[in-house]
């Protein structure tokens, strides 16, 4: 095998296409010496989260029965120093519970579709009116 | 419920990084999963307005907008479904909701407070669109407090209401205003100017920022500060709460304006 080896000879080498040259480099002026490290310092607990969000599509009965009774409240608030005519603060009341109320969807609605659609006869929202 | 997880999650597997969006099959399979999730929101926001989910045609935009979402979900991007998809089965089921007949028939039938109530409502998910996320809005509180947030919604609801009653052209009702209006009138211009552009002429806050080319959470959070302000000034009486300030990153804005002439479109109003 070794002798194999030994009567191949390299014959020649093609030479390359194209070179560019190297045009120069500049000099390293000065290395600062690498300091030592620091240990690195316990991680503190997470602060306070701020301003977070509240989400209403994870909010249990109690938690959206508090919420209705807020706007409610805060709604008579805005009314009682002449802000707002008792009239317009129903406006403003009931808008807010109508859009917050449309923002909310329960486990309880996504069971109610899916058993629906398993008997193949939909059914309709509990409060949805007749035509 | 698992089995079809698995299902999806070997789709997933088999689509090629290439391809960021879901294979057919697995978009497919991404329906089924969450077909009754997104009928659960066709039907909240049908149930908040009183009508019918089915007859008004909620069901099918709810659906749509979810096999809309499914073949465009990249799951690479690591947004789970849910969250990237429920935003726009909200619009969708609310949009349907107003071009439906349902809509126009029961506003005849009802009386003209409610009509209103649920015109202003559909209004509040433009100028809150964390609502249709099913998030209350930031109330910009360090406490970060349901109540600040319900404030907010309040004091949205009762501008949107007095620009309904100046369309209107109802002296009587814009009286009840009256108060409100003013204390926005003594607002520096670019605050007038932002309430104005999002009450009264429909633009969401970052169609606003994009319009003064300024970042959005300049506008979104000045637009916090105004609404808490206004809602202040409503409760304190007859007391007076030092005017806020134009925070740093609207001062140019606010400056161009001035520089402009543009005139305060609130002291312009005509009040009763």
């Amino acid at each position: 095998m070794a002798d194999k080896i030994k009567d191949k000879k390299i014959k020649g080498v093609a030479s390359t296409k194209e070179t560019t040259g190297v045009e120069g480099t500049e000099a390293i002026s000065q290395v600062g010496e690498v300091k030592a490290t620091e240990a690195v310092g316990a991680v503190q607990g997470t602060g306070r989260v701020k301003s977070a969000r509240f989400k209403t599509q994870i909010m249990s009965r109690e938690e959206r029965m508090k919420l209705m009774s807020m706007i409610r409240e805060e709604a008579d608030k805005m009314c009682e120093d002449g802000g707002l005519s008792s009239s317009q603060r129903e406006i403003v009341k009931s808008a807010v519970i109508m859009a917050v109320e449309a923002s909310m969807s329960s486990d309880e609605d996504e069971d109610a579709a899916t058993k629906d659609r398993k008997k193949g006869t939909p059914g309709k929202t509990p409060q949805a009116k007749e035509d | 419920m698992g089995c079809s997880e698995g299902r999806i999650r070997d789709a997933m597997k088999a689509h090629t990084k290439e391809d960021e969006i879901l294979s057919l099959e697995a978009a497919n399979e991404l329906v089924l999963e969450h077909q009754g999730w997104a009928e659960s929101i066709a039907r909240s926001v049908a149930r908040a307005w009183n009508m019918d989910w089915q007859l008004d045609g909620l069901d099918g935009a709810a659906m749509e907008a979810l096999i809309f979402c499914a073949r465009r979900y990249q799951p690479n991007r690591g947004v789970p479904f849910k969250g990237y998809a429920r935003r726009r089965i909200h619009e969708a089921s609310t949009e349907a909701a107003r071009k439906s007949k349902g809509w126009k028939r029961s506003l005849a039938a009802m009386p003209a407070a409610e009509q209103r109530a649920r015109e202003i409502s559909a209004d509040l998910f433009n100028i809150f669109p964390e609502l249709r996320a099913g998030e209350l809005p930031d109330s910009g509180d360090a406490k970060g407090d349901m109540r600040g947030a319900v404030r907010q919604l309040l004091m949205g609801a009762a501008l949107l209401s007095a620009r309904e009653a100046e369309e209107q052209a109802s002296p009587e009702e814009l009286l009840d205003y009256k108060r409100m209006v003013k204390i926005v009138s003594s607002l520096e211009e670019v605050h007038q100017l932002l309430l104005w552009k999002v009450y009264w002429e429909g633009f969401s806050l970052r169609k606003v920022a994009t319009d003064w080319e300024t970042d959005g959470l300049n506008v979104i959070r000045e637009h916090k500060v105004l609404l808490t302000y206004l809602h202040k000034s409503l409760a304190v009486g007859r007391g007076v709460l030092t005017r806020p300030k134009v925070r740093p990153g609207l001062r140019i804005v606010a400056s161009t304006l001035k520089r402009k002439g543009v005139k305060n479109p609130f002291a312009e109003l005509s009040l009763p």
